[in-house]
């Protein structure tokens, strides 16, 4: 009886690990063979060496400029929201995280609105002909769509911060500056590293801003898009995607490490909110200044997007037109119906699988979990466009990839150029996602409630759909919001696996921004924004329809009650 | 360093957490603040430790007033409930954080973190993470990192509530024993009475923010001043007095005519319900005794006996001493003779 249901966890786990080693490790493993191996190396160090070192300098600059920058905004803006007390303050809560369900290249649509070469402040108003493009223009749209990303996480430390400890240490005598630098700021460490290192890796992978701004300034990321878009080399790209991995690996595992081993973390979480009580004046001034800035940027740039949208030709001709959303409506329709499909799918699929992942790693005794943890990991480490390039390089052979390497005389099947690709790319790519957020619940989920079932005399079956499927399903949900918005606006990943007929909106917005016009990108980011909007408000309502209910309940009986 | 609460209200928007409060603590004294949980002995606490903004009152200390003094000037020490340790120091980092912060030398500190380990009994921890300790020793270094700074008071916030019962017991002896070596005034907040009881030199009994009673931990035991200070201090056998009740008339005819004083018909002219109160140890179970009743349910824990008797439709809880050797016989459904003894004090509570 108990041997059936365990055969089946098993067979799952087998067979899931396979398909990771397949879908994960082995094509990034293509891009080092590739890159390495195919061709002379003579060639590698006097040509490609210094073009690509000289590139790799480029990111790493932008990268560390932009961590610096984002970080510092994202633990300000936490501070400042979560800590002074101010008018607007909630407001401005939900703003700032616009930024999050936006395709990443609004705010350069606006840049380029605000200070392009026909730019409404730096040619209209100013008169300059100065070129925003280049190094100054990456930086600062990066840091502005990163910060957000900062925030998120910084914030979310910033909130669960044991009250009791900063009283205790106020207590002791010390004063506010003193509590900040010795007790709030050292607890929020593993927050702040990790966004640090996401606002890093981000930077690195992040390919289309430089193509769109960078100008004569480009990086690795946007070298190896040029490398297999404009000159077809695949070795160059490869080389080029090596030196792109090995710092994105060894921050995130570094930081991995750091913060395994001085994982500190409060016992006591305190709900409760607090303020800084005795903030002096000038300091809350500047930090509700910034804040509020930061805030205006992001919502400047979907004002600006939204008018933009409905302008005749930007720059030029400021006159109202539905020209732009019509265009779309005839000819770009489809896209934004494969990216609905595409997300959903993903979303589906990639949170079920991490989830079940998460479940047979933390409670079945099999071998090699550590291991299949880290390929399973692997993902968020790599530069979605590496990713995209070692699904080009191995799955362009027959037999699903691995026909390089084994003669066969079956039938070959070359999954490259078919539709399902893109959608097994992000499938695997995201599988973390779930799997993190089904760890992160599982620690919460009592281990006697598994014994207790089994006691009860549960089968293993029955265990897991009575007991731990319901327990697990709101890290399904979360993950499945995640993967949902990640997929809507990913790019990098997919860009040289798209095909024709399943083209998504966000590389159609893309290819419209390459060739400047300015009003039919900024209406498809802004129809994708809403879309991503209507879609997550949707999901919401679906994932939580029982809380809803009730709350329907409550409401109808509280309506009734006040009748009699 | 004494203290006094004059006219203290806090609230927490329209909730009144502190009604009202007015309390004087002698210096070196250590105050028990005893009530229910929600019952504002925290808030009190807190606001003492300016740790929540005063709505209403003043504190003085040594007839300063220090209730706009912010937290770090008022030097009062507290020990948390959940000990609040900082999770990213070493234990002698978490005792000298006091110290450092109050620019103490190096060498000085290092030397006064020894000591006060030893005494609080953790030498040679000095470099234990905190998640390496148990929840006893986690108690220890907490009260270390009070104690060392040598505060002018002492703050305790439920500190042995969440160790085990034996472990509660050593560590209130060490707590109070410390307390009184270094004649520290201190305000201990808890909801146990026993540890209010064995630890203090008098006891506030709180409910609803109110202080319901202050006194020694005797005077609150044996003359509650009304029903919720008597109940909540131990086990508590209350009757509600009535001139007409069968009660009074068959207590008459008991021991209770022995102490006239007490008599309860004459002080329930007033038109206030009143109990009479009397504890287990106040009923003496023998074949001798006056009254009668059926046993409903009895428990023996070790030392003492506990016999609930059903007495003409009150249950009356009575404790039998050595319950093994004294052929008392005590099934459930039983008959049962007992005396009560009120020869003591004034046993009438307000209801």
């Amino acid at each position: 009886m108990q041997s059936r249901p365990s055969f089946i966890f098993k067979l799952f786990y087998i067979l899931i690990s396979l398909t990771i080693i397949y879908f994960v490790l082995l094509p990034i493993v293509s891009v080092f063979v590739y890159g390495l191996l195919s061709g002379s190396s003579a060639d590698l160090s006097n040509q490609i060496l210094p073009q690509v070192w000289k590139y790799m300098k480029n990111s790493l600059q932008v990268a560390l400029f932009v961590t610096i920058v984002s970080t510092s905004f994202g633990l300000l803006a936490s501070i400042t929201l979560w800590r002074v007390k101010f008018w607007g303050r909630k407001l401005m809560r939900v703003l700032v995280l616009m930024p999050l369900i936006s395709p990443p290249f609004v705010g350069t649509v606006a840049f380029i609105m605000l200070f392009g070469k026909r730019g409404l402040i730096t040619h209209s108003l100013l008169g300059l002909e100065i070129s925003p493009y280049g190094f100054h223009g990456i930086v600062t749209m990066q840091s502005i769509g990163l910060a957000t990303l900062a925030y998120l996480l910084i914030s979310s430390a910033i909130r669960k911060t044991d009250v009791s400890l900063e009283e205790a240490a106020r207590n002791l005598g010390a004063s506010e500056k003193k509590v900040f630098l010795t007790i709030t700021l050292p607890l929020m460490i593993p927050e702040i590293t990790v966004a640090a290192m996401l606002v890093f890796l981000t930077s690195m992978a992040d390919f289309a801003t430089p193509i769109i701004i960078g100008g004569a300034y480009q990086t690795l990321a946007s070298d190896l898009y040029i490398q297999i878009t404009g000159l077809y080399n695949v070795q160059m790209a490869s080389i080029t995607g090596i030196f792109l991995f090995i710092p994105c690996f060894a921050a995130f595992f570094i930081q991995r490490y750091y913060s395994g081993k001085n994982l500190v973390y409060s016992q006591y979480v305190t709900p409760e909110m607090i303020e800084y009580r005795q903030v002096k004046p000038i300091i809350k001034f500047m930090l509700i200044g910034l804040s509020s800035l930061f805030v205006i940027f992001v919502v400047f740039q979907y004002a600006f997007i939204v008018i933009g949208a409905f302008t005749e030709h930007w720059g030029y001709n400021y006159a109202f037109t539905l020209r732009h959303l019509e265009n779309i409506l005839n000819k770009n329709l489809a896209s934004f119906v494969n990216s609905v499909k595409l997300a959903v799918t993903v979303g589906f699929i990639s949170s079920l699988l991490g989830v079940l992942l998460a479940y047979i790693i933390k409670t079945k005794d099999y071998p090699l979990t550590r291991q299949l943890d880290l390929v399973v990991t692997l993902p968020a480490a790599t530069p979605g466009i590496l990713l995209g390039i070692g699904y080009l390089v191995t799955f362009r052979y027959p037999l699903l990839g691995i026909g390089k390497y084994v003669l066969t005389g079956f039938e070959p099947v070359i999954l490259l150029g078919t539709g399902i690709i893109i959608y097994l790319i992000c499938i695997y790519r995201y599988i973390y996602i779930g799997m993190k957020a089904g760890y992160a619940l599982m620690e919460h989920v009592n281990p006697n409630l598994e014994l207790a079932a089994i006691n009860l005399g549960a089968s293993e079956r029955r265990v897991f759909f009575d007991i731990m499927f319901p327990l697990l399903k709101p890290a399904f949900n979360a993950a499945f919001l995640k993967n949902f918005t990640s997929t809507m606006t990913t790019l990098g990943a997919i860009v040289f696996l798209l095909l024709p007929k399943n083209k998504v909106a966000v590389q159609q917005i893309f290819q419209i921004m390459t060739s400047s016009e300015i009003g039919a990108a900024a209406m498809m980011a802004l129809l994708l924004s809403l879309l991503s909007l209507v879609f997550l408000a949707a999901f919401q309502l679906l994932l939580n329809y029982e809380e809803i209910f009730k709350r329907l309940r409550e409401a109808r009986q509280w309506v009734s009650s006040l009748r009699k | 360093m004494g203290i006094e609460l004059k006219e203290i209200t806090q609230k927490y928007g329209d909730l009144i957490a502190v009604n009202n409060a007015n309390l004087f603590i002698e210096d070196g004294e250590m105050i028990a603040l005893l009530g229910p949980s929600g019952c504002g002995k925290t808030t009190l606490l807190k606001t003492i430790a300016g740790l929540l903004p005063l709505h209403q009152g003043s504190i003085l200390s040594n007839e300063k007033d220090i209730s706009k003094l912010p937290p770090q000037a008022r030097n009062a020490a507290m020990v948390f409930q959940n000990y609040a340790l900082f999770p990213h120091m070493t234990v002698a980092e978490n005792v000298a954080y006091g110290l450092k912060i109050n620019k103490c030398e190096p060498s000085l500190i290092k030397k006064k973190v020894e000591e006060i380990l030893d005494k609080v009994e953790l030498p040679g921890l000095n470099q234990r993470k905190i998640s390496e300790l148990s929840g006893g020793q986690q108690q220890r270094v907490a009260l270390a990192r009070a104690l060392v700074i040598e505060p002018a008071m002492l703050l305790f916030d439920e500190p042995l509530s969440n160790l085990d019962q034996n472990l509660r017991v050593s560590m209130r002896r060490m707590i109070r024993k410390i307390q009184q070596e270094y004649r520290i005034t201190s305000i201990y907040v808890t909801h146990d009475q026993e540890e209010a009881m064995s630890i203090s030199d008098r006891i506030v009994v709180m409910k609803d923010g109110v202080i319901q009673q202050i006194g020694l931990p005797g005077e609150v035991y044996l003359k509650p001043r009304n029903r919720f200070v008597a109940e909540f201090m131990g086990t508590a056998n209350l009757l509600e007095l009535n001139e007409h009740d069968r009660i009074i008339q068959l207590l008459e005819c008991g021991k209770w005519a022995s102490s006239r004083d007490n008599c309860p018909v004459g002080a329930s002219n007033n038109r206030q319900k009143r109990c009479l109160l009397f504890r287990p140890e106040d009923v003496e179970v023998g074949a001798e005794g006056r009254f009668e009743g059926t046993v409903i349910w009895h428990e023996t824990i070790g030392s003492v006996t506990r016999v609930t008797i059903d007495f003409a439709g009150n249950e009356i809880i009575a404790e039998i001493r050595n319950y093994y050797k004294s052929g008392i016989n005590c099934t459930t459904g039983e008959k049962i003779r007992f005396n009560i003894d009120l020869a003591g004090d004034s046993h009438i509570v307000p209801n």
